[in-house]
Order: C-alpha cells, then structure tokens, then sequence
C-alpha cells in the first residue's frame, strides 16, 4: 500500500510538473533534457557567480542543464572552439561586431521564436536592435556597462583640495596640480592576456565621441574615416600623452603595461593614494577589494569623463549580446530567460551593471547604477563602444596597436597598422583549420 | 594495606603533605561516592597491569625523577634551561636545513617530557602545588623554546629566506587526527616506562615518537617568517603532543598503580576533575585538529584530480605548482604549469575539472615557457 503511494508519486508528479511547464511556456519540452545547453563567456570571479545565480531556478523549474564556461580570453577560446566546429550553445559576446562576423559566416544562428518574443516584449527597440543585422535579431542584450566614468577618491580630493572637473580642460589642470604636488594623477593599467589594450581604446573612442564628434565616430566604425584621419589621430595622441608620460601615469610604462587591468585601481586605495584618475567603466566595481564602498563619501566614486564644454557628457557603452550557436528548443527557451526581467534582477542585484529592460524595477540598484543611469538618460549622445562594433581582427589591430603606442612605438605607422587590418585576409587564413 | 602505611612515610610526603591539601574536604563526601557506587573500582591500583599497585621504593624514586624539590631545584631549572635553548637551536637548525637527523637529535636533546609527566602524576595525585609548579615549567620552556626558535631562525635567515620552505619544517605545520593518536600512545608509554626502571631504555624513543621541541622550534621560525599561519598550525601541533601526554600519562600512572589507594581516596573528586579537565583538553585540541584533517583529505583529493585533469588536458605541460582550496562548495586552483609551447585553452581544463568534481571550479593558470639559451665565456 504505502509502496503503490510512493510508485504513484515517482510517476504521477513529475508527470504533472511536465503538464505544468507545457501550459507556462509554449516551448516542447526538450526531448533529451540531458544535453546540456552550454553558455560561454567571459564572465570571472564574482561575475560568473552572478550568473550561476542567474541560472539556478530555471534550469530547477525546466529541468534544463545549463553548463556555464566563462574564460578570460573570451575572443581566443570562442573562435578556436568555433574553429574545431564545437561551439558552445549559446555566447556572451561583449563584441557585437564579432558576433556579427560569425553571423554573416553563418555560425551564429537567428535568434529562436521564444528569445525574439521576449525580446520584443522587455525592450526598447533602440536597445533591441543592437543584436540586429540586416533585419535579423542574431542577439539579446544581456547586460550594460557605462564605460564613461572616472573613478577617484572622494577623501583624498577634500583632504587635497581637489574638485571634481566639468570640463575636459578642468581634467587637465586638475591632473596638472596633482602632478605639481608630486604625485602621479592618472592609473592606468592596460594588461589583460589576449584582449591587452582595451582599456586605452576606451580612452580614444570616448576622446573621439568627445573631440571629433559623433558623426566622424559612427563613421569610424563603419571604416568610412580611417584610423590614419586626422580626426581621429589627434583624440588618440591626447591619449598617448598622457599614458606615456611617467610623470601623469602611476608607476611609468612598467606598471601601465605589465599590470592587470583590473588591478589599476590598487594604487588609489593605498593610503595616502598613489594616484588619483582612474577612466574605467562602472564593471570595475565587480573587481574591487573585499569591503570596499562606492559612495560619494565612500572609498571610491565616479564622475562623468568631461567633454569639452560643461554639461552632460556623451556616454560610451558596453555590454554583452546573448546569441545562439544552435537551434535547439531549449536553447531558445534559455535565452529567453535570459532577455526576461525575472533573470536580469537575479543578475543585477549579485553584480553591478545597469540593466537594459525597458520595464525595469530600478528600487533595488546601487548608488553606482543608479547613478550610471542617471548619466546615460542625461547624455546628449550614447554610442556603443567602437571598438568592440568593428570586426574582431579590428578590435585586436586596435588593441595591440594602444599597448604598441604605449610601449613608445611612433603613432603614425601604428594607425597605419591598425587601418590596415580592416582589408579582408587572405582567404585561406579564414577557413585554416 | 601495607602499601598505604609506607606511603605515608615516602619522600615527597615529607615536603608536600597531600593530607593537608585535601583538609577541607569532609570525610562524608567520600563515604557518600561509595555509597553511590560512583568510581567504586577505585583504588585503581588493583586494576593495575600487575594487578598490584607499585612497590613504594619505586614510587618514591619515580617522585625523585619527576619532581626536583628543596635544594635540587635550583640545579634542575639551569639544566632544564640549558637543555631547552640547546635542544631548539639543534631542533631550528635541522629543521632550516631539511635534516631529519638532526631534528631527532634535538628530541633526544629536549627535557621537556619530564616536567610534563610531573605535570600529569601531581594531576592524578590531586597536588595543586606541584601540579602549577609543573605546568609552569613547561609552559615557561615552550615559550623559551619559541623564543630561541625565533631567535635562531633570526640569526640565521639567510639560509631559509627566498627559498621555498623546507618540507621538515612544513612538516610540523599541519597536524592530524594521525599526531593526536601518536601523543596518547606515547604518553602512556611515558608514564609507564617512567613507573619501569627495567624500561627506561624506551625513554628515548618515546621523545622521539612525539616531539615536543621541534614543533615549537617551527612556531618560533614561522614567527620569524612573518608566517603566522603556519606558525598556528605547530602550535597546534605542540598543544595535541602536551594535551594528550598529560591526559595519557595520567590514566596510565592511576591504571598501573602509581597512586596508593588511599591516596585515590582522599580527594578523589578532584582528582577526577584533574582527570576530566585534561580529558577535555584532548577533546579541545581534536576539534580543530579533525577540521585540519579533514581539510588535508579534501585538498589531497583535489590536488589529484587536478594532476589527472591536467594530464588529459593537455599532455604537453608539466606541473609547477598547484594551489588549491575548497570553500564554499567551489574549488579555486591556482596552477602554473611550464611547457615548450603555449597550454590548451584553460577553460577546458575547468571544465574536466568540473565534470569530474560536479561543483563549480575557478581555474586560473599561469604558463612559464621552458626556452633555452647558451653561451659560452672563455
């Protein structure tokens, strides 16, 4: 008797969830639910935390394995894994234009009825059509970051009489006077394994967006100015004097190039401060040391890199697109859940990044995202991050062009170099392996 | 019982009467476990190994050995001193030096098993006076010992500065459930062949089999060091080696007949107290000691399977280092591994890691390049 109860309970139950899950989500229920759908980022520490968060209840309510691979060279890893023909499911682009490549080679697939439903229903058109191409959606924006911040240290600025700057003028002086006063005021660091460089390409984009101005940048993008153009020559050496000069960058070229990214905002914390500038985008408040606050009258805070005239400043954007490898069902149904509100919140509320929902509960942010938001919404202009949009043998010419300018090469015949990588390669290149 | 008749007019008696100890405890307490049947074994003597208690010329020259009163204590705490700054230097050097030999020279050396075995027989005896006496001369040795540890590893920094740490010295920083069961046979084998003039052969052997200035050598180096960690670890170490010698060395002197019966009578409950406390004592340093275990276990296992997971991913490249930790459901592994030519993706080996592990794994590898270069001066 109580052993014809159980038996019942093993087979009705799960029986009945199935016929639950069938009437929430149109979707069939995945035939063979012990192929994992796997999701290949480049999300680490506790960003791929946040994503495991994310993930927790709908793979408990579907009964979908979803396997998360984050690596820290996203763009390496992902190419060869596409290469040996084992991609993953789904990928985390944080560069749409190589998401675009593998779309027009066919690899990246239309996004599935579900994820375009869900698209259309949680976004602003604006911000859905960054994962368009030629009228087909390949992906979802998951996740935005605001890259046109400077991080600096609100005590130490009272302590030394330091304002925070309106102008991109103001900036210079104010770097200028740190400097006068013996310490180097920007950090700067640019190291990160095969994507080194990406931190001074942030800074010519955003001195592009700021000095040439956004018609020149969009452009740019499309390879209609050239990186040897003096419009975009002249924001780049603003840059590259600032990043050489050993008197403005903490720790010289040594520590500019052999230094982790992340790691540059380690000599504002010290005390008293060994710098006082750091431009990076608000996903630097998910690799700061343990206990560290962002507040106005926190350890750290942000101010708007300034555009020339006083005023709300263009804002530079990053992010990741969500987008498909494979047509399976379940993984439509997972990168639904990824464009829903419900797994933006999960992932919100565990790392700092302003979502892009257009129905959004904002009550749960922090100071940092809020106020973030708060910037984008003002911002006369947004654009996405150049570099990123360009073709990923672009991004890497870029890239390694920045680390080759700060290392002391000559600006001319690196923007030369860089220019050159938009010619196609020889085709054998592209099919080899 | 003629065996408490002579009692009473042995030696330490003359210098430290017991009864006068006990003066406040009424008669009728006792009368009143009898009645109870609490502790109605004792005098345990008659469960003694020999089944009789120890003849009393015996007895009064095991108090000799153990307990340096009147006008031998002077002598005896210069020696004790002389010996404990020797035996650590012999014990911190061999341990700089990554020399077994030497290090069990030092044990040899130590006179630290004394006074803890008079530590553990004033205990079971119920004397206060010589019990605090005893402790302290051991608690003031092992700090001297730490101090000489720290001191020497100061003189002699170079030898272990920039160097990876010896394995004898990181030895004594990760004690196990392992060391608390060598200390408790030990202890006893202390006691019993103090008891056994016939056995005292076995003495060294026993400072040998549970070392007391070695640990305490490597807290003073780890100190040094600026090592806390490991430093916390020896520690660890030296309190199971004493916990457990005391409480060992105590039942055996009560099992075997060192405490005449009528001794066991008089104060009896504080010397189940005594014996209870040093009882607990064990349980206080087994605790953190089973936490140390278990997480030695844990951590070999996943250092295996990162030596099986790296040599299926990528068979190109050989170990350097691995440092690894659980926490939290989660593995974190820092690898360097060093190979001719670039590792395999380290997303794959996180991967197998992962598959294998069923939790999820943080790998982050550090790749040297093995290159070559020659030269040639003449």
């Amino acid at each position: 008797m109580a052993i014809g109860v159980v038996v019942a309970l093993v087979v009705v139950v799960p029986a009945l969830i199935d016929v639950l899950d069938d009437n929430e989500s149109p979707a069939p229920a995945p035939e063979d639910s012990t192929e994992p759908v796997v999701v290949f980022s480049e999300l680490l520490g506790s960003e791929a935390r946040a994503l495991e968060a994310v993930f927790a209840p709908f793979e408990a309510r579907t009964g979908i394995d979803v396997r998360l691979i984050s690596s820290g060279s996203f763009e390496t890893d992902l190419e060869r894994t596409v290469d040996l023909g084992f991609p993953p499911d789904i990928a985390l682009f944080p560069q749409p234009g190589f998401m675009e490549e593998l779309a027009e080679e066919g690899r990246v697939k239309p996004l599935g009825p579900l994820a375009a439903e869900a698209l259309a229903a949680n976004y602003d058109p604006a911000v859905a059509s960054l994962g368009e191409l030629d009228g087909t959606t390949y992906g979802v924006i998951v996740r935005a970051v605001v890259k046109s911040l400077v991080w600096y240290p609100p005590a130490a600025f009272e302590e030394d009489g330091y304002e925070v700057p309106a102008t991109w003028d103001e900036l210079v002086g104010l770097a200028d006077t740190i400097e006068q006063a013996g310490t180097s005021p920007w950090c700067l660091a640019v190291r990160d394994f095969d994507a080194s460089g990406w931190v001074a390409t942030d800074w010519v984009e955003d001195l592009v967006l700021r000095f040439s101005g956004v018609e020149v940048y969009d452009q740019w993008v499309d390879d209609e100015v050239p990186f040897t153009d003096v419009r975009i020559a002249l924001p780049t050496a603003r840059f590259a004097a600032i990043g050489t000069d050993p008197r403005q960058v903490h720790g010289g070229s040594g520590f500019v190039l052999g230094t982790y990214v992340w790691d540059a905002v380690d000599p504002m914390l010290r005390s008293p401060t060994d710098c006082y500038l750091l431009r990076q985008g608000d996903a630097q408040a998910a690799h700061l040391p343990g206990g560290t606050r962002v507040a106005p009258d926190g350890d750290l805070w942000v101010f708007p890199f300034p555009a020339r005239e006083p005023g709300p400043p263009p804002m530079l954007l990053g992010g990741q697109l969500a987008a498909p490898f494979d047509e399976r069902p379940e993984v439509d149904q997972t990168l639904a859940y990824l464009a829903s509100p419900e797994a933006g919140q999960i992932w919100a509320d565990r790392a700092e990044f302003v979502a892009p929902y257009a129905t959004w509960d904002t009550a749960g942010d922090s100071a940092l995202v809020t106020y973030a938001r708060q910037l984008v919404d003002e911002a006369p202009v947004v654009r996405f991050d150049a570099s990123d949009l360009m073709p990923l043998r672009v991004s890497r010419a870029f890239w390694a062009g920045m680390v080759d300018i700060l290392g002391g090469a000559r600006l001319d015949t690196v923007l030369a170099e860089i220019q050159q990588a938009w010619e196609p390669p020889p085709r054998d290149l592209i099919t080899a392996p | 019982m003629s065996r408490s008749v002579s009692d009473g007019t042995s030696s330490d008696d003359a210098d430290h009467d017991p009864a006068t100890e006990d003066a406040g405890h009424p008669t009728g307490h006792d009368t009143a476990d009898h009645r109870l049947g609490l502790f109605s074994l004792a005098p345990a003597g008659h469960l003694g190994l020999r089944g009789r208690g120890l003849p009393p010329e015996e007895r009064s020259r095991v108090l000799d050995e153990l307990f340096y009163e009147g006008p031998d204590w002077r002598p005896y705490v210069s020696r004790f001193a002389v010996l404990i700054v020797l035996s650590t230097i012999i014990a911190a050097l061999g341990l700089m030096s990554d020399s077994a030999a030497v290090t069990i020279g030092a044990m040899l050396v130590a006179p630290l098993m004394t006074p803890i075995l008079a530590t553990s027989a004033a205990l079971i005896q119920g004397w206060a006076r010589r019990f605090w006496v005893s402790v302290a001369v051991v608690l003031g040795g092992a700090a001297g010992a730490i101090a000489t540890g720290f001191a020497t590893s100061q003189l002699f920094h170079a030898a272990i500065e920039g160097v990876q740490l010896p394995g004898e010295l990181l030895a004594r920083t990760q004690p196990n459930l392992l060391d608390l069961a060598i200390a408790i046979a030990a202890g006893a084998a202390g006691a019993y062949v103090t008891m056994r003039r016939e056995a005292s052969s076995a003495l060294p052997g026993v400072g040998i089999a549970v070392a007391l200035i070695p640990p305490l050598a490597t807290v003073g180096i780890c100190f040094e060091i600026g090592r806390a960690d490991l430093a916390e670890g020896a520690l660890l170490l030296f309190s199971t080696n004493l916990a457990c010698i005391v409480f060992a060395a105590a039942l055996t002197f009560l099992i075997t007949g060192f405490v005449p019966s009528i001794e066991w009578r008089q104060a009896r409950s504080r010397k189940i107290v005594g014996l209870v406390v040093s009882a607990l004592l064990v349980v206080a340093v087994a605790a953190p000691l089973a936490v140390y275990t278990i997480g030695q276990v844990r951590d070999q296992t996943l250092q295996r399977q990162v030596v099986d997971a790296v040599a299926d991913w990528d068979p190109n490249q050989e170990i350097v280092e691995i440092d690894s930790d659980v926490a939290d459901g989660r593995a974190t592994i820092e690898l360097t591994v060093m190979g001719e030519v670039a590792p395999l993706p380290a997303w794959r080996l996180a991967d197998l890691l992962q598959q294998r592990r069923q939790e999820p794994v943080d790998v982050t590898l550090f790749w040297l390049q093995r290159d070559r270069q020659e030269a040639v001066a003449s």
